[in-house]
């Protein structure tokens, strides 16, 4: 296009044929039109606006279409019209038009506009920087009483059921109060507890990056709070008190609470009787501590116990029989140097009685054995744990280094009825632990390097006392004698470093993990036999004194594949390991060296939204856990004297899995099912030699043998929205063969486990719902495939809930089964309560209604079956009540 | 158990995140030109008219299409965006320190994508759905009423949809069609609406250009591709079986309870049918 032609344009800018159609008579005009560039091409998408002759208000609108056509029509009473373009593009044109349908052209010129860029005037709270800052005497209100009822009503806060404070949707990142974090994340006892009229004002610290070496490399858009108190020292506190029969029944907590600017306190006091395990509190922290600790060794090794009963897979406060007080503080003191010292200790004394039957059944080709015992437990467990964390936390580098500190005084008791013979056992097992962990975030040229340190130090003398003496046979030469007691001293040590980076390469991601672990460990035991009142050892061979140690050293890489909807990933960890095992006084030892390498591939594919189908395949080696080798006997429990003094194991397992799922949310059925199959290769056999009255010496021996397993698990459910009910139904089969040699017998041994889970799930209104399940279980076992039993057990669930008001709930849950001809019904009954206003929760619980005494349950593994029944809480009734202070 | 509770809460709050998210292809549309956002109002139990919640909304608008969606889930998805393994993947969303944003919407709608179409894309746990709609859902009328809203002179219009009656305000000088949710179709971008009982009030907060280039893109996961009513039906069906889907994730009992108790409070969707 020339330069002359661009001048014409200018003069004909506005080209507008206007060619007349017919008479607007109805009132209603048909505006068609059309517009394009100045090439002439139709131009799509632009605004045609018609407004009634010098006014602003819009009577009728038209889009172009792709061709850059357009049809309007226009019904007002008005001689001519206005008609007006608009567009981001082009320049706005507007043109007078008589009001009557006709045809009107458009030739638009370019014209980009420039938007303004705008944003809505912060509210008037007070914002500095990135942080604002809200006062709390204006936002809270009459029933408020802690500070996390006045959040609520703060703009941008909002604070879930679970106590999960989020600001601006995204949940808070740090919880401090006077910019110190005491609790970690478990800021809900502080939130909860603490009373609005204590704080003066709630900061939001809005991007808010912890790890303050990390300010400036990676960018956060999450949010911290900050609560200014009012006064220099602020106590307070919160109490839950509940009691009830029979016997005398309670449980009481009461948590007060200190705050000052360099000095933060939240203690805490529990205690119960009703089967409320407090030591659970403990247990876990977060999920990334509980990742982290995989490859450590156990915390407490318990070589040796009393005999037990596995837990019963039902509630605990059934069950449970105990008399627990829990002490907590956690406390933190701000340093000079930007340093922080926080202290989190608890203690814990726990009694429980424990009782039950345990019926054991042996399987060989020729022979079943029997043998019951009457379990009568007593726990006594003291529990100090201390946890020291200094922390530092500047623009220059990360430090937190964490020690831990356990001490345990466990002692248990047990007084075990075999046939008629009563055993009496005592087991004092204490535990001194001290373990350091240090983390550091520190700049190496470009990039960060994380270093990880993690050193334990344990040391376990646990002492087992049976009465009266048993192994006659292999101890005392077939005499009966007074006590047998096994004595065990261990001390272990761990280290375990390692150093990782992080750097991206194009689109992918790197950590690349570098580590070494050394381990070493020292166990002494004796077992001493108690004759005539005189204690004598046993000999050299019930002793030992095990030197031992491993290296470690391992690398990880992961290579993954994708194209659409198909997946495939390949791990490949490589470990140099050497372990060294010696005992000085039986003159045995062994060392072995091994480089494993154990790679894992799987395979994923999505088909269509309904339908994945995930395999994976994995070959994996392991190493005996060095606890489990030793060269002399030890006895383990009253009835298993164990020697392991062949090589230390050596397992290596294939793993196929595949899983495949049919989900159709719009038909509300789902189908899932899974298949996995293993086969592992061990180096060891076990033998069993059981005796009459049921002691076992169990010994280890090099015979290398295959064991298999198969599992199947499906399930499928389906919704029925006329009735407002679900269908389930679930299946498990499993199938485990092993080669198992006892009594001197090798033999085969197969168990089949079966499991058929059907079941309804019904909405009668929408305060109440009810849920009934069936749940049948079938144990066989077969020996040189020869069945040997067939164990079914078939119970029923029925649940109810309803919320007859909001602040009321109302459950009801039953369990019924049949065992040997008897009925055993399991009901509990739950009324609670709340008073909004006043922040008080009233509770009734009514457990075990029908005062049932037994729940018995069944366990199998290769040639043995246990027939658990375990002694129940008596019928209970229960009020309590929670508020604060 | 308590951080495995809130895990679990979280993981089923993001139900489009813990599909291997890293195996999604990315397609790019066309550039963003604009990005408005708007503050969500919206009464999320129909009987409790005291409790309303806000929520940011983001509408990307670029030459011809438009995408809107939450702001949490644009942050968090961009969060994800970032993962190339699943290690990486667990270790976002089991970070405790710095979790992922609490998505409550994951609603992504394209106008005029494909031509002519709307597209919507969203999540139930257990699926992610694709549905189309035609583009013209809207006929507005236009009223005389002209006021101004934040410095811009704005006009009325009203439509009825998805069951309610819809009360916009448009301003011709931001001459794009666009608005938030479904809403467009005006000579003039949708600064205003709500409907007439106030359950759902958009009002815009901003407008920006983007800081640098940023494109309209769609995330190519194994959608189930169904219709606007497959899509309510399996929706309603999710809230009414929320007890066996909870116990299906592994939540106890109380658990259950309580997320039907939840779930019954959230009973007024923004359209009713």
């Amino acid at each position: 296009m020339g330069l002359l032609e661009l001048k014409i344009i200018k003069f004909v800018l506005i080209f507008l044929s206007v060619s007349f159609i017919g008479q607007n008579i109805s009132g209603q005009a048909l505006i068609k039109g059309s517009l394009s560039d100045i090439k002439g091409e139709g131009l799509s998408d632009i605004n045609i606006m018609i407004y009634p002759t010098n006014r602003t208000i819009l009577v009728a609108y038209a889009v172009s279409d792709s061709v850059g056509h357009f049809q309007v029509s226009v019904k007002i009473e008005s001689d001519s019209l206005d008609i007006e373009t608009n567009s981001m593009q082009y320049r706005r044109e507007r043109i007078r038009v008589a009001n009557i349908s006709q045809m009107v052209k458009f030739t638009l010129i370019p014209d980009i506009k420039q938007l303004e860029t705008f944003t809505v005037k912060a509210t008037p709270i007070e914002k500095r920087g990135d942080t604002i800052s809200y006062l709390v005497s204006s936002f809270a209100g009459k029933e408020d009483r802690a500070i996390v009822d006045v959040l609520r009503r703060m703009p941008g806060i909002e604070v879930e059921p679970n106590g999960r404070i989020l600001y601006q949707g995204l949940p808070l990142q740090k919880f401090y109060v006077e910019g110190l974090d005491l609790m970690d994340g478990r800021y809900g006892v502080v939130s909860n507890n603490l009373p609005h009229c204590s704080v003066s004002a709630v900061e939001i610290l809005e991007n808010h990056q912890p790890v303050r070496i990390l300010e400036d490399r990676t960018s956060t858009i999450q949010s911290s709070l900050n609560l200014k108190l009012k006064r220099d020292v602020t106590t307070t506190g919160t109490a839950n008190v509940g009691v009830g029969l029979s016997p005398t029944l309670w449980d009481a907590n009461i948590t007060p609470m200190i705050f000052t600017k360099d000095f933060q306190v939240v203690t805490s006091y529990q205690t119960n009787n009703t089967g409320k395990d407090e030591s659970q509190q403990l247990k876990v922290f977060t999920l990334d501590d509980l990742l982290k600790d995989a490859d450590h060794p156990v915390e407490n090794p318990e070589m040796l116990t009393i005999q037990t009963v596995n837990p019963p897979g039902i509630n605990q406060n059934l069950y449970l029989d105990n008399n627990v007080h829990l002490l907590n503080f956690n406390g933190l003191l701000r340093l000079n140097r930007d340093f922080q010292l926080r202290s989190n200790l608890y203690y814990i004394n726990d009694n429980q009685k424990a009782k039950a039957t345990q019926q054991r059944t042996l399987y060989t080709p020729t022979d079943t054995l029997i043998f019951t015992e009457n379990i009568n437990n007593y726990l006594h467990n003291n529990y100090l744990l201390s946890e020291f964390t200094l922390s530092r936390n500047v623009k220059k580098n990360y430090l937190s280094n964490s020690l831990k500190i356990q001490t345990r005084w466990d002692k248990r008791e047990g007084v075990l009825l075999n046939g008629n013979e009563s055993i009496e056992q005592s087991l004092k097992s204490p535990l001194q632990s001290i373990s350091n962990e240090l983390q550091s975030v520190n700049p190496v040229g470009k990039y960060l390097v994380d270093f990880q340190s993690y050193i334990s130090y344990d040391n376990s003398p646990h002492s087992l006392e049976v009465t009266p003496g048993q192994f006659e046979l292999v101890l005392n030469q077939e005499t009966p004698f007074e006590k047998v007691t096994q004595q065990i001293d261990l001390k272990r040590f761990y280290a375990d470093h390692a150093a990782s980076l992080v750097f991206s390469w194009k689109k992918l991601n790197f950590t690349p993990r570098l580590g070494i672990t050394y381990r070493r460990q020292m166990l002494e035991s004796h077992i001493l036999l108690t004759r005539h009142e005189e204690e004598t050892s046993a000999g050299t061979d019930f002793s030992n004194a095990l030197d031992g140690s491993q290296t470690r050293v391992y690398t990880q890489t992961e290579v993954e594949y994708r194209k659409s909807s198909f997946t495939i990933k390949a791990k490949l960890p490589l470990s140099w390991q050497h372990v060294q095992l010696s005992d000085q006084d039986l003159k045995r030892g062994q060392t072995l060296c091994r480089v494993l390498f154990d790679p894992k591939l799987s395979v994923n594919y999505q088909m269509n939204g309904f339908w994945r189908v995930n395999s994976s395949w994995s070959f994996t080696h392991s190493l005996g856990d060095m606890d489990k080798a030793h060269y002399g006997y030890i006895l383990r429990n009253y009835r298993v004297l164990n020697q392991n003094a062949a090589s230390l194991s050596e397992t290596s397992r294939h793993s196929f899995s595949s899983y495949l799922s049919y989900r159709n949310p719009i038909t509300s059925f789902f189908n899932t099912f899974s298949y996995i199959y293993a086969i592992s290769h061990d180096n060891l056999m076990y033998s069993s030699i059981v005796q009459d009255d049921g002691t076992t010496v169990l010994q280890s021996f090099l015979l290398p043998n295959t064991s298999l397993s198969h599992n199947l698990h499906g399930q499928t459910s389906k919704y029925f929205a006329a009735t407002k009910t679900t269908i389930s139904f679930q299946a498990n089969v499993s199938q485990r063969n092993r080669k198992s040699l006892m009594n001197e017998e090798l033999f085969n041994t197969k168990n089949l486990f079966y499991n058929f889970v059907p079941g309804a799930n019904v909405r009668i209104t929408s305060w109440l719902n009810a849920e009934y399940e069936l749940n049948a279980s079938y144990i066989r076992t077969f020996i040189e495939n020869d069945r040997k039993n067939n164990i079914s057990m078939i119970k029923h669930k029925v649940n109810v809930f309803a919320f007859p008001t909001n602040n009321q709930l109302i459950s009801f849950k039953s369990e019924y089964y049949d065992y040997k001809g008897s009925n055993n019904i399991f009901v509990d009954m739950l009324y609670r309560y709340t008073v909004k206003k006043r922040k008080i929760d009233l509770e009734l619980r009514w457990n075990n209604i029908f005062n049932s005494k037994n729940y018995t349950s069944y366990e199998a593994s290769a040639f043995t079956v246990w027939e658990s029944t375990y002694v129940l809480r008596p019928s209970q009734l229960f009020v309590s009540v929670k508020f604060s202070f | 158990m308590r951080y495995i509770y809130i895990f679990l809460l979280f993981t089923i709050s993001l139900p489009c995140f813990s599909q291997n998210p890293f195996d999604n292809q990315i397609t790019d549309i066309e550039p963003v030109e604009f990005i408005i956002t708007y503050s969500m109002k919206y009464q999320e139990d129909s009987l409790n008219p005291n409790f309303k919640p806000q929520e940011d909304m983001v509408l990307f608008l670029g030459k011809k299409i438009s995408k809107y969606m939450s702001y949490n889930f644009y942050i968090g998805d961009s969060m994800v965006r970032k993962v190339s393994s699943f290690e990486e993947f667990e270790k976002l969303t089991t970070d405790l320190k710095n979790p992922l944003p609490f998505v409550k919407f994951q609603i992504e709608l394209f106008k005029n994508y494909p031509i002519g179409k709307l597209t919507c894309l969203d999540h139930i746990i257990g699926g992610s759905f694709k549905y189309e709609e035609e583009m013209d859902l809207f006929k507005w009328q236009l009223k005389n009423d002209t006021t101004s809203i934040m410095g811009y002179k704005v006009q009325k219009a009203t439509c009825k949809f998805g069951g309610r009656n819809w009360i916009a305000w448009f301003c011709p000088d931001l001459p794009y069609n666009d608005g938030p949710y479904k809403f467009h179709g005006l000579p003039g971008l949708i600064v205003k609406v709500n409907d007439t009982r106030f359950h759902y009030l958009f009002e815009m907060t901003s407008i920006k250009k983007p800081g640098h280039e940023l494109k309209i893109d769609i995330t190519d996961r194994s959608y189930i591709e169904t219709t606007k009513q497959g899509f309510f039906k399996a929706q309603d069906a999710f809230r009414n079986d929320i007890i066996s889907r909870a116990k299906d994730a592994g939540f106890n009992s109380e658990e259950q309870q309580a997320m039907a108790r939840r779930m019954a409070q959230k009973n007024n969707p923004i359209e009713l049918k």
